[in-house]
Formats: C-alpha cells, sequence, structure tokens
C-alpha cells in the first residue's frame, strides 16, 4: 500500500485515539455497589461514581423541593440527595433497584442523575419465588 | 398446552441436529441426497418451533397462569393486543421469536435457492442449522418458555405445580405500540445477518470465494441492514415518548449492542460494491460479514447477560455462559476458516489514487470500523477495565459524543465527496469544476450561520455538510436525468424516474444517503435543546422560548372505566398553550398507575411536534401541593423520524427486484468491459483490472462445474459481466446499447459461462 494512504490512516486512526483518551478522564465514573463504595471510599473520593443499590423503604422524602432518599446493598445504606434536573424515572419506588451518578460529599451522596431499573425487577420477583401466589390484587 | 410446546421444541432440537451433520457430512462427503435430506429436516424443525411459537401465543391469549412465562409478563387486565406481543416482552419469549425467525429464514434460503448455488448449500444449511441448533439448546435448557409455575419451598427448589389467579402483569414501559414492533423488527435485522454469514462460510469451505456468495446473499444482508436501522430508530422513538426524559438515544450498552452490528454491516455493504465491480477486498469482506454476524449475536447476549449495567437488560441469567462459549467457537471456527483460505482470497488490485472512488470506500470502511470499535470499547469498558484494574469504570455520553460526532462527521463528508470522485483516479480538474459550487456555497452558509450568532464548532460543520452533502446528492440525480433527457429524449420526470427504475440500486443508496442527511439534521438540532422545569399550582403559568403553559385542572380517574376491569389509575394536567401570544390549543402531560404487581407509575409524555421543533412537556409529579412540569424544547426532531422513513424507502429501492435493471445492469457492464481488451491488448483503459479475472479463475472452486441458469444470458455476454478476460481471447466489438444483448458472432469455443461465472472448460 502506497505511503499515502499508510499515513493518512494513522493520522485518521491517532485522532480518534487522541479524542478517546482525551475525552477519557472528564467521561469516566466508578460503578459500584453501596457496600463497595464505602470500601473503597478512600480511593474514589472526589471521583464521579456511579451506585448501584436498592432504595430502602420509607427512605424517599422531598425537603426544600430536593429528593433525598437512600440506597442499600448487603447491609450498608447510603443517603442519596437529588439535584439534577431530569424528571425522576418512572420505575423510582421504594424497593426499586437505582444507579445514582454524582459524587460523594461525605455524608451524602449527591447524585445528578437516577436511573431505576425496569424490566429486570419483573422477572427477577419471579426468580426469587417467594412462596406464595402473588398477591395482585391489593 | 406446556407440554404440547415443550415436546415441540424438542422435535424440533432433534431435527435440527440430524439437519446439522447431514448436511454437512453431505457437503463434506459429497453426498447430494444426505444433504437434502438436511434441508428437509430442517423444514421439519420450522414446523415444530412454529408449533411451539403457536403454543406459547395460546396460553397468553387465554392467560394461562400455569406457564410460568406467561404469568410474570401478562395478567388478565392487559389488552389482548398486548397479550399477543408478551411473546417477544420477556427473555424466554423474545428467545423463542429469534429460534422462529431463523427457522423462517432458513425454509425461506431453503425456497430461494432450490436448484441455485447447489455447492455453497450444504454448508449454508450447516451453519443455519449450527446456529439454529445453538438458540433451541437455550429455549428448552435455559430460558425455556413452557415451564410450568411452581411454587418454591424455602429451598428455593419447587414443590408443587399452581396456577396464580392472575398474573405478573406486562411491565407498563412496554405498553406502547412503539414496543410493540421494535423488538421484532430489530430482531427481523439480526437474525437475517445469520444468511450472510452462512454463505460467507460455506464460501470459505468451498473455495468457492468470487462473487457467488455476495450475490447470493445481497438481499438478505439488505434487509438485515434495513431492519437494523430502522428497528434502531423505533427504539429511540419508543425512549423519545415513553421514557420522558426528551432524548432519544443516550448510549446505552443495549442501544450500542444495536448499533455495533448495523456499523459493520454499513461497512460490508460498501465494501462489497468494490468486490463486485474490482474482486478487491476480499478479505476484508470476509472479516466484516464474520464480525458482524458475531456483533448480532453479541447484541442478543449483551442484552440479556447483565453483563453491563444498563436500563434494558433482563434477569440476569444463566445464559452467559453458553453464549460466550458459542461465540467464542463461532469466532475461532470462522476465523480459522477465513485464515486457511486466505491464500485464495488476496487479490493482486490495489489501489492506485488516493483521490478516487475505491480509495473512498476504503476510507469509508475504516472509519465505519473505527467507529465500531469505539462503541465496543465504551461500552464494554467497564469489564475491560474490571479485568485489568479491579474497578469497574463506565464512560458515559459524554465520552461517546466526544468520539461519535467527530467521527460520523468524516464519514458524513466523504459520502459528499465520494460521488465527486471518479472510479481508480480522479482527474483534478474536472472533479474542482463539478465541486466548486456546492463548496463555496457551503462556505457562505458556514459564514453565515456563523454571523447569525451559531457557536457551537460541530453543529455549524454539521448543517454545513447536511448541505453540502444534499447538494451532490441532488446533483448525482440532475446530472442523470439531464443525460436521459438528451439521449433518449425524455421528459423531465419520465428521465428522472427511468433512471431511479433502471439504476436502482444505485440511487436507492443515494436516496439512503439522503435519510442520511435528514437524521444528521435531527441529530445536530439537539445541540440546541432547552429544558426548563417549573412547579405549578392551578392557574399559573411558565414559559420556555416563545412558549407559554398555564395549568387550568387536573383531572384523575381510572381506564378502562369499569372498576373490575382497570389497568391504571390516570391524573392529568390540563395545560392551555400560548405560542408566542397566540393561543395554541392544550396539552396533556399524563401520570398513570398501573394497578398490577408493585403499581408501576408511568408517565405519559405530551409532544408538539413541527418540522422546526418539538414541544415535549412531561408531568414529572408533585411537589407539596404544587405540580412538576418539565418541558423540553427539541429542535429538528422531526427530521429524525423523517430520516427513518427515507431510509426505509432507500433500501426499498434498492432491494426491490427488478428484472429490467437487471438486464441494463447487465448490459451496460458488458459494454463496459468490451473496449477493456483493445485490438492492441492493451487492458490500460479497463475499469477492471487484469488481476480480476485471473483471480477469478484461480480461486479453486470456481473452476467446480454448476448447472447452468435458464436465464442465463448469451454466454459471451454473461462472461463479460464478471470477467475482462485475459487479453488473447478475442473480444467482440461494443453491443450497441438495444434492450436486447445481441450474441456476439465470434464467440471463442472453449469458452462457456456457468451462472454468472467464466472458466475454461477443458
Amino acid at each position: 500500500m502506497a505511503p499515502k494512504f499508510v499515513v493518512t490512516i494513522l493520522l485518521l486512526v491517532g485522532g480518534v485515539g487522541y479524542l478517546a483518551v482525551g475525552g477519557f478522564q472528564s467521561a469516566k465514573s466508578y460503578y459500584v455497589t453501596v457496600d463497595e463504595m464505602y470500601a473503597k471510599l478512600d480511593r474514589l473520593a472526589g471521583q464521579k461514581m456511579k451506585v448501584a443499590g436498592v432504595v430502602s423503604e420509607n427512605s424517599i422524602a422531598r425537603e426544600d423541593g430536593k429528593l433525598k432518599f437512600s440506597l442499600e446493598r448487603n447491609g450498608k445504606v447510603l443517603p442519596v440527595e437529588y439535584v439534577g434536573s431530569d424528571p425522576v424515572p418512572d420505575m423510582f419506588n421504594a424497593g426499586v433497584e437505582a444507579v445514582v451518578a454524582g459524587f460523594y460529599r461525605d455524608p451524602v451522596f449527591e447524585a445528578d442523575h437516577i436511573q431505576a431499573k425496569c424490566a429486570s425487577k419483573y422477572e427477577a420477583e419471579y426468580a426469587r419465588g417467594d412462596g406464595t401466589a402473588p398477591a395482585q390484587s391489593d | 398446552m406446556n407440554d404440547l410446546g415443550q415436546i415441540s421444541l424438542l422435535c424440533a432440537f432433534a431435527f435440527t441436529l440430524y439437519a446439522l451433520f447431514a448436511s454437512a457430512a453431505g457437503g463434506v462427503f459429497g453426498k447430494r441426497r444426505l444433504a437434502e435430506s438436511g434441508a428437509r429436516a430442517m423444514l421439519c424443525a420450522l414446523l415444530f418451533v412454529t408449533l411451539a411459537v403457536a403454543c406459547l401465543e395460546v396460553l397468553l391469549l387465554t392467560s394461562d397462569f400455569s406457564n410460568s412465562y406467561v404469568w410474570s409478563i401478562s395478567n388478565h387486565a392487559l389488552p389482548a393486543f398486548y397479550k399477543a406481543s408478551a411473546l417477544w416482552a420477556g427473555q424466554d419469549g423474545s428467545l423463542l421469536l429469534w429460534t422462529w425467525l431463523l427457522t423462517i429464514f432458513t425454509g425461506l434460503v431453503l425456497w430461494q435457492n432450490r436448484g441455485r448455488n447447489r455447492p455453497l448449500m450444504p454448508y449454508v444449511i450447516a451453519v443455519l442449522s449450527g446456529t439454529t441448533l445453538f438458540f433451541l439448546t437455550l429455549n428448552l435448557f435455559s430460558a425455556n418458555a413452557f415451564d410450568a409455575y411452581h411454587v418454591l419451598g424455602a429451598d428455593g427448589r419447587p414443590i408443587h405445580a399452581f396456577t396464580p389467579p392472575d398474573g405478573n402483569g406486562l411491565n407498563p414501559q412496554l405498553q406502547n405500540p412503539y414496543m410493540v414492533i421494535h423488538p421484532p423488527i430489530l430482531y427481523l435485522g439480526y437474525v437475517m445477518f445469520v444468511v450472510p454469514f452462512a454463505f460467507a462460510v460455506a464460501a470459505l469451505i468451498t473455495g468457492r470465494l468470487g462473487t457467488e456468495w455476495t450475490r447470493a446473499s445481497r438481499r438478505w444482508t439488505l434487509f438485515s441492514w434495513m431492519f437494523l436501522g430502522f428497528g434502531i430508530i423505533l427504539g429511540g422513538h419508543w425512549a423519545y415518548e415513553e421514557l420522558g426524559w426528551g432524548g432519544y438515544w443516550a448510549w446505552d450498552p443495549v442501544e450500542n449492542a444495536s448499533l455495533m452490528p448495523w456499523l459493520t454491516a454499513t461497512a460490508y455493504l460498501h465494501s462489497v460494491m468494490i468486490q463486485e465491480r474490482k474482486n478487491m477486498l476480499r478479505v476484508w469482506n470476509m472479516v466484516l460479514v464474520i464480525t458482524t454476524y458475531l456483533l448480532c449475536i453479541f447484541g442478543t447476549f449483551l442484552t440479556r447477560s447483565g453483563v453491563v449495567s444498563s436500563v434494558h437488560s433482563f434477569a440476569t441469567s444463566n445464559l452467559g455462559p453458553l453464549f460466550t462459549i458459542f461465540l467464542l467457537t463461532t469466532a475461532a471456527f470462522a476465523f480459522g476458516l477465513l485464515l486457511w483460505r486466505l491464500p485464495l482470497l488476496k487479490s493482486r488490485a490495489r489501489m492506485e489514487s488516493m483521490i478516487s472512488r475505491e480509495s473512498s470506500f476504503l476510507f469509508n470502511n475504516l472509519l465505519f470500523l473505527v467507529a465500531c470499535f469505539a462503541v465496543f470499547w465504551g461500552t464494554m469498558f467497564p469489564v475491560i477495565s474490571e479485568a485489568i484494574t479491579g474497578d469497574k469504570i463506565q464512560v458515559g455520553p459524554p465520552w461517546f459524543n466526544k468520539v461519535m460526532v467527530p467521527v460520523g462527521l468524516l464519514i458524513f463528508l466523504l459520502m459528499g465527496v465520494a460521488p465527486l470522485f471518479a472510479w481508480r483516479r480522479t482527474n483534478r480538474e474536472t472533479s474542482c469544476a463539478t465541486s466548486s459550487l456546492p463548496v463555496v456555497l457551503s462556505a457562505v452558509l458556514g459564514a453565515l450561520l456563523f454571523a447569525l450568532g451559531m457557536r457551537q464548532f460541530y453543529a455549524v460543520v454539521a448543517f454545513v455538510l447536511c448541505f453540502f452533502v444534499a447538494w451532490t446528492i441532488g446533483a448525482e440525480f440532475v446530472k442523470g436525468a439531464r443525460a436521459r433527457m438528451r439521449s433518449a429524449r425524455e421528459p423531465a420526470w419520465t428521465a428522472l424516474y427511468n433512471l431511479v427504475y433502471l439504476n436502482h440500486r444505485r440511487y436507492g443508496g443515494y436516496l439512503v444517503h439522503f435519510a442520511m442527511v435528514l437524521l444528521f439534521m435531527g441529530f445536530t438540532g439537539m445541540a440546541f435543546r432547552v429544558d426548563e422545569k417549573g412547579a405549578l399550582d392551578l392557574g399559573e403559568s411558565m414559559r420556555v422560548k416563545g412558549y407559554e403553559l398555564r395549568l387550568v385542572d387536573v383531572r384523575t380517574g381510572q381506564y378502562p372505566p369499569l372498576p373490575a376491569k382497570a389497568n391504571y389509575n390516570y391524573e392529568y394536567l390540563l395545560l392551555e398553550l400560548t405560542k408566542d401570544g397566540k393561543p395554541s390549543g392544550r396539552l396533556m402531560p399524563e401520570r398513570r398507575q398501573y394497578l398490577v404487581g408493585q403499581k408501576p407509575v408511568s408517565t405519559e409524555v405530551e409532544i408538539r411536534s413541527t418540522l422546526k421543533e418539538d414541544l415535549y412537556v412531561v408531568f414529572a409529579g408533585v411537589e407539596g401541593e404544587r405540580f412538576v412540569v418539565q418541558v423540553y424544547v427539541n429542535p429538528l426532531v422531526m427530521w429524525v423520524w423523517a430520516g427513518a422513513i427515507m431510509l426505509l424507502v432507500g433500501a426499498a429501492v434498492s432491494i426491490v427486484p427488478n428484472p429490467e435493471a437487471a438486464r441494463e445492469r447487465r448490459r451496460r457492464r458488458a459494454a463496459a468491459r468490451v473496449p477493456a481488451a483493445l485490438p492492441d491488448g492493451s487492458l490500460a483503459e479497463s475499469p477492471c483490472p487484469a488481476s480480476t479475472s485471473f483471480s477469478v479463475l484461480a480461486s479453486a472452486g470456481s473452476l467446480l462445474p454448476m448447472r447452468r441458469r435458464p436465464s442465463c444470458l448469451p454466454p459471451s455476454n454473461n462472461c463479460m459481466r464478471t470477467s475482462s478476460t485475459a487479453s488473447s481471447i478475442p473480444v467482440p466489438p461494443r453491443t450497441p446499447p438495444c434492450s436486447i444483448p445481441i450474441p456476439p458472432a465470434n464467440t471463442p469455443t472453449g469458452f462457456v459461462a456457468r451462472s454468472g461465472r467464466c472458466s475454461l472448460t477443458a
């Protein structure tokens, strides 16, 4: 292949690689569960994180226009304050698996984004099999 | 019914297993009847899988909750429409749909190739049945849609079968018409690509590496590509309407999973043209087909495995290892075959000039691959980083945008300039002459946009490119139509129609390019999106960018209104809309609470679309006494949907069989090839390098005898089509451009056409 081709191809790939590496620092976030977050806190402090957990029962509250709740996983509980602007997803509710993105500012987690898992809940329910016929009419 | 479904699946499994071995053995040992029995076994498998699907549909429609899948995905209150489509709303059913589609396509391939492509077919069937077998294994042993509902004991073991009085209900977010058609359309795309892969593998095994396999699978590739593309946009449309966050694309792993095979398939669609025309890039095409197939399977897997966290993911399941094994073995097998056949695939033709059609295709491919790799890297980064550093690191949408926007724009630029390039080598003067006007106008447009205050660099570039690309595509149509008007003395519209009709592949492609212009317009619009949140009390209003919304009333109720049959409670806001001071009707964003399971909430967005922008209003909940309204103004979103329709139209134009166009194409190729060997024997001006015919002939398999197709053109003409034969063979003079090709009198003896291929008879 002619050197001109090689040079152009290298320039293209190099350019994209540069963008990919350059954009990485600002766009990365550590994906952890609530208990992992506490375990790795010394290392991840100040980093952007995505934390997964189950929304604790009776923890959802709205104070001065802010949504507050807590996430739990394996016995650890993380208080979260939602500071984002997008509407909270439909599926967000107590007992639901959620992922919050933001920064940990001791002692609360400031989330600018909430993701609630939807489809999984439906099937996980069955997989867990609570041994009773599901009461659908309550 | 559960048992019947189970038994059908088992029968299908047995037949598929037989088909795999019979057709493979039939192919290897040259036993035709054995291979044919394998093909028939696949038809039986089709029958049984169809029966299984019918069983599941009956179970769903009769709300038989003794079936655990039906229980998990449906309930009595669910409208019948969604009950029927719940077949693909969950993991088990959607995998069954995969299998069903695959067996249907296998049947279609058999029907389409009855009496055709005989040497390839046994292996094609073997690959198709192998893939079917894998999915049937999942259907039977890992994600069985016919498992009975069991009450589980404390240890998690099933105690006894039980029929619950009502089902768990369908996820309300899936109760949307787009969700009914989006998955099967995407699946059509995924599953169809198994066919080109099967032909590619068959070509590798038999060594028939010419254009036979690409031609046999061309339509499948196009259909697959079209469905993938359309399915992706439909998914975006669903997200836009249903999820209520004001956008349609978020670089979610599952979205990425469907985008990756589309990118490689697009690359393949382009580079296969080079193979058909110049017999170059043959190894490359194989790589693309194999990669696309693997990505299709990978996409199906990613959606289900829970490997990467995504809003889409189904229950974390035990499918992971099975998929990984299948992917790895298939990859090893296919790439192994490719390595083995490498010597036969090498082409001696080379790129001659940077500024040529060929090299623009080459760079197009490169960019698509880079894009695909970037998406793959970004999607899999959590997995990769966890393996290396122990931390799961995700990269969010900003990273994807940073990388993909420039790559996308480069591809887009290439799309605009490529038609200006000639094959082999571009004459700089002519191309400058044709391109100077659009380039100048584009520069003026860019300056104008900047002067009007548009400061986002990429947005300005994107709009300028939209203009430029639209111009060059339009110019192609105008140029072609003008030529026809002159030569055939047709009126303008007839000329345009005939131009597209007789060159449907090429102009269908241009229409798809035009669809891309519309899509890019829409994507760019999102750079100017505005959003505003307001907490309103009755009678209060909020303003967003020229719109004023006043909360008039809040209404609640139940749907359907009969209490016994109610599916959900609703609450909606009645907002009076004023645009630029003029009253423009009412908006009713709604929230629904479904009455099943955990009483999930669903937001029903109100959207007012115009070509200029969408007003997107979400009822986001209640804060104290106030009602929260989230308003987005999204410019140019309609253009994306219009682009999707255009994409369908363009793809359809190039897919629809058009015998007249095929004849015309053959004739034109023949005419173009004739001057290839001028009396002096020089091939210098040939559009097809001499190595073409050489390498076709050199590929051992192509010398195997084949049945001659009755529809073939007269031999000599047909020969001209695929090869500009060695210059020592006398070549007839240029055939006049009449509608019926005239067989030249001096066809050399010992030179016969065999189904579009030339070979020297012994």
